[in-house]
């Protein structure tokens, strides 16, 4: 067991995403390549009320959302939540809960963190559990973690690929320092929300190459429950 | 082919209804389709003009509804072949007729849609 097979599981969910409109093809067939869906396009008379997609899992019906919402949803992918319509996007993680992504560079995983520990924030009660690939990294956001940790109801633990002698002292947050190579290869982030299975989130990304990662944001329960317990039993 | 029966009441009274009319638009593009099929199109489709979600509870009742009362009813009406076993769904010939009045039902709902806020079906959850 370990973060590489969460990365795993998670490729092997695939969804299909089907688009009914009016148009020739389908406008999102490049845009959701890159995530794990398979996108088809069929087509629709025009009868005035616009397209839909329908999202199926493992064959299931999951949901489906007017074109335009998902157009909304999508007009900043793993940006600031200030940027976008907070509604649409909800209804389009209800159906999408998780995202494969192939090559995030720091940013993007940075923006996709700080929407994990903003939500850790505002919810303020459960675990908030992240990784850092190294003591600088942890030293470089340890006022930010400082932060959060103060916040009543809210227990943060960090993990650390470190020697617990080289690992900074973080106030108000607990630091698990280990020398562990997943650790150091792995961006992990989860937050448990206390129960609330509707603020639980988690984003795991293993730098295959110098800057540039792999791996997954999630909003399913379940799933994130297992990474936060994977942390705490293995570190 | 004009085999179909077209009696006059049975097809205004197919065209009545919301989803009925939307089986029948979508099998404009289309010889045949499945239960299941129309059910996810249906569902999402009505409301396409809101900002809904359609969960799988919605998409469900919708099924259940186009298996138990409106498929037979464009079956009686001659406008589908519904086998029931099966879950298809096979759009029928009809006269020429019948055929340019779906194209005006088509155009009419495009109209009346576009220019109208208010979704036909309520929010349900």
């Amino acid at each position: 067991m370990g973060l590489s097979e969460f990365v795993e599981r998670v490729e092997g969910r695939r969804r299909t995403v089907v688009e009914y409109s009016p148009a020739d093809s389908s406008v999102f067939s490049e845009r959701l390549a890159v995530r794990n869906a398979d996108v088809v396009h069929r087509s629709l008379p025009d009868a005035g009320s616009g397209g839909f997609v329908v999202v199926r899992r493992d064959g299931e019906f999951r949901g489906a959302l007017p074109l335009t919402s998902v157009e909304r949803a999508l007009a900043s992918p793993g940006g600031s939540a200030r940027d976008r319509d907070e509604a649409a996007f909800q209804d389009f993680m209800d159906l999408f809960d998780e995202t494969v992504f192939a090559s995030y560079d720091r940013g993007r995983m940075l923006a996709t963190a700080r929407e994990i520990e903003d939500r850790a924030w505002r919810v303020g009660q459960g675990t908030l559990v992240a990784g850092f690939q190294s003591a600088a990294a942890l030293g470089e956001q340890a006022d930010l973690y400082e932060t959060l940790g103060g916040r009543d109801g809210l227990d943060v633990h960090v993990y650390v690929a470190a020697d617990a002698a080289d690992a900074p002292d973080v106030d108000r947050v607990t630091v698990h320092a280990e020398p562990a190579p997943e650790l150091g290869d792995f961006w992990v982030l989860a937050f448990d929300a206390g129960g609330d299975d509707a603020n639980k989130c988690a984003l795991v990304g293993e730098e295959r190459t110098d800057g540039e990662f792999y791996g997954f944001w999630t909003y399913d329960p379940d799933l994130v429950d297992e990474i936060v317990a994977y942390l705490r039993d293995t570190y | 082919m004009t085999d179909a029966p077209a009696d006059p009441d049975l097809l205004f009274r197919a065209l009545s209804h919301v989803r009925r009319r939307y089986v029948l638009f979508y099998l404009r593009d289309r010889d045949a389709t499945s239960l299941d099929e129309l059910a996810d199109v249906v569902a999402g489709w009505t409301t396409a003009d809101t900002d809904a979600l359609t969960t799988p509870r919605r998409r469900e009742r919708v099924l259940i509804d186009l298996d138990h009362v409106h498929l037979p009813m464009l079956a009686d009406a001659g406008l589908v072949a519904y086998d029931r076993d099966a879950g298809e769904v096979t759009r029928r010939e009809v006269p020429d007729a019948v055929d340019r009045l779906l194209d005006v039902a088509l155009a009419v709902e495009r109209t009346l849609t576009a220019s109208a806020d208010t979704g036909e079906c309520p929010q349900e959850t």
